[in-house]
């Protein structure tokens, strides 16, 4: 399987590096990381430079070995970060400390945000034992209730970071609460739709089965005792999920009760995005820069 | 307090046998479940459905059925009327759902319900024993509503409530699960949440106490901080109830157990007793482990009505 440590090794070993703008950057856990992050990408920190400097001496650190922009305010901070990403001056954005509200308002949902023409969409990334494999659950984070034409923007936002990550055809169970379509359950005809979409080849190479529910989706034995013939087995690689009340519950649960390793990150902008989450560990963080640098490299798609 | 689904196996082979009712038990991996709770004398079952057929699959299995009452009856929906209605007057005290949709089952609780003006709405509580966590946990509802409206959450907390204070909970904390982070619009889980809470505060869901945190993460890792390590969790945080905002998301949660170190039976509580709703894909020992449930739950509901 593809390991976390494999995916950081991999974003490292790239000699061109993203930049990466960090904002607000006085945030600790991130500015504690720098030297880690610096493997992977050249960090841009905009904030509150006399803060800022306070916390890099707290680990040895000093802000003169970085590209600085001193900004005080927040929102100024996070909106001259965007400006870099349009001027293609830096080329993934991470939220430092800022509140989720406003990072919406001025990078996700305004006009001239980083998505006037896109769709975004976050991927929980799970390193996961139980299941031998590197999961992807989507979308966890940003779309409510995503209709089929959404999904299938979600489900193509998957796909680049699979590829971009090295898994060549992936496999995708379109999750629903049955495994047969229910006309009263809308995300059962919706995953029926994606599975005959990916037999017409509507998705390269993908295989996507569904409507799944998640015992079929993760054993062949439930499988078959619900007479379901999967072609997916149990090596799915995207868990598409219905909205995102069940992809954020679904990958909180997995990780925390599982101890399963967690990242994630935002795609489908001008740029990936990566946001502050508590329940993100200083590992997961780390993997966070590298599956945006990797996502970064794939095919240039963000230049 | 019941802890976990080992004290739930203790008492079930402590008590007298109950009744326990099979609806369509003519597949193979089920009435060998029957036979094996029979055999360990947690319960006296009867089966409703083909007789033929439950006597062939009798047979295959080498299970003795000639002092087994059964019903004979082929239409599904008869089968589950049968079935309900003989726990709605006290004929038996525990069905369980063998190889019938569970549409059916769940027609026909609504109805005895709505009958005797009892409840307009039912829930599945799926429990889970969570290793280290050292307490049951509740999902719900995990089966019936597809979207619940506020109205309906009401509901689902207030059996969830009654089912962990039968298990000796006596405030269970619950927690109302929303995906709202701050970066979506407001989403209704979240906000009703809130309103869910300030109502569990004046008492309308029995004793219990609904938690501020809305996620799982936030149970474990206060916002302003990061979590330093997933293998140092206190799993014994975890809130007693779990509510989950619709039927897909309480779907997958409930079947972690696939995934995770993690055991499961479900449940519906209806106003007269425990309906056993195993999954099409659970194997017999899972099933034999949710008639225990199904057994102590009746018992405890016997004994607090003495």
């Amino acid at each position: 399987m593809i390991t976390f440590a494999q995916l950081v090794k991999k974003a490292s070993s790239r000699t061109s590096k993203p930049r990466l703008a960090i904002a607000p950057a006085q945030d600790a856990q991130l500015l504690k990381l720098l030297p880690e992050i610096e493997a992977i990408a050249e960090p841009v920190l905009i904030g509150d430079l006399k803060d800022i400097s306070s916390i890099l001496s707290k680990h040895g650190n000093s802000l003169d070995r970085y590209d600085s922009i001193d900004e005080t305010d927040p929102t100024q901070a996070i909106l001259k970060a965007r400006n870099l990403i349009i001027q293609s001056q830096a080329n993934i954005l991470v939220q430092g400390a800022i509140s989720n509200p406003i990072l919406r308002d001025i990078i996700l949902c305004s006009e001239d945000g980083l998505e006037p023409h896109c769709f975004l969409s976050h991927i929980s990334v799970l390193e996961s034992r139980q299941l031998s494999r590197l999961v992807l659950i989507t979308d966890s984070m940003i779309n409510r209730k995503p209709v089929l034409k959404d999904k299938i923007s979600i489900l193509n936002n998957a796909l680049n970071l699979t590829k971009a990550i090295g898994i060549d055809k992936p496999r995708v169970a379109a999750l629903a609460a049955l495994e047969y379509v229910n006309p009263s359950i809308q995300s059962t005809i919706d995953a029926a739709v994606l599975s005959k979409m990916a037999d017409r080849h509507q998705f390269a190479d993908t295989i996507v089965e569904g409507p799944l529910d998640i015992d079929c989706a993760v054993s062949s034995q439930a499988a078959g005792r619900k007479n379901v013939s999967s072609r997916v087995g149990e090596e799915v690689d995207i868990y598409l999920v219905s909205d995102v009340e069940s992809g954020n519950s679904f990958a909180q649960f997995m990780s925390l009760l599982g101890s399963i390793p967690m990242a994630g990150i935002i795609v489908g902008a001008r740029a990936p995005i990566i946001v502050n989450m508590p329940y993100i560990t200083n590992q997961g963080k780390i993997v966070e820069i590298a599956l945006a640098s990797l996502l970064y490299h794939y095919k240039n798609i963000y230049v | 307090m019941i802890k976990d689904f080992n004290e739930i196996n203790t008492l079930a082979s402590q008590i007298k046998p109950l009744s326990l009712t099979a609806l369509a038990a003519d597949e193979e991996e089920f009435l060998r479940t029957i036979k094996v709770a029979y055999e360990k004398h947690y319960i006296e079952p009867c089966i409703i459905g083909d007789l033929a057929k439950i006597q062939k699959t009798a047979e295959l299995i080498d299970f003795n059925i000639s002092s087994i009452e059964i019903i004979h009856e082929t239409d599904p929906q008869s089968i589950a009327d049968k079935g309900i209605d003989m726990l709605f007057t006290g004929k038996t005290d525990i069905p369980i759902k063998g190889h019938i949709p569970t549409s059916f089952i769940y027609r026909s609780i609504i109805q005895h319900e709505k009958a005797l003006g009892e409840k307009a709405t039912i829930s599945v509580n799926t429990i889970w024993d969570i290793a280290g966590a050292n307490h049951l946990v509740s999902i719900t509802d995990t089966g019936v509503s597809i979207a619940p409206s506020y109205e309906t959450k009401k509901n689902i907390i207030t059996d969830a409530v009654r089912l962990m204070n039968l298990f000796g909970y006596k405030k269970p904390r619950v927690l109302i699960l929303s995906a709202y982070t701050g970066l979506t619009r407001m989403l209704d889980s979240y906000s009703e949440a809130r309103t869910l809470k300030e109502e569990a505060a004046q008492g309308s869901f029995g004793n219990c106490e609904i938690v501020e945190e809305t996620s799982l993460a936030g149970i474990f890792v206060d916002k302003d901080s990061h979590l330093d390590d997933l293998e140092k969790l206190d799993l014994g945080s975890i809130p007693h109830v779990i509510v989950v905002p619709h039927l897909d998301a309480g779907n997958i949660l409930s079947k972690l157990d696939f995934v995770l170190d993690i055991t499961r039976r479900s449940v519906v509580l209806t106003s007269h007793g425990p309906v056993i709703i195993p999954s099409r894909s659970d194997t017999h020992d899972l099933i034999v482990g949710e008639i225990t449930l199904g057994v102590v739950i009746a018992h405890l509901l016997k004994r607090l009505q003495k």
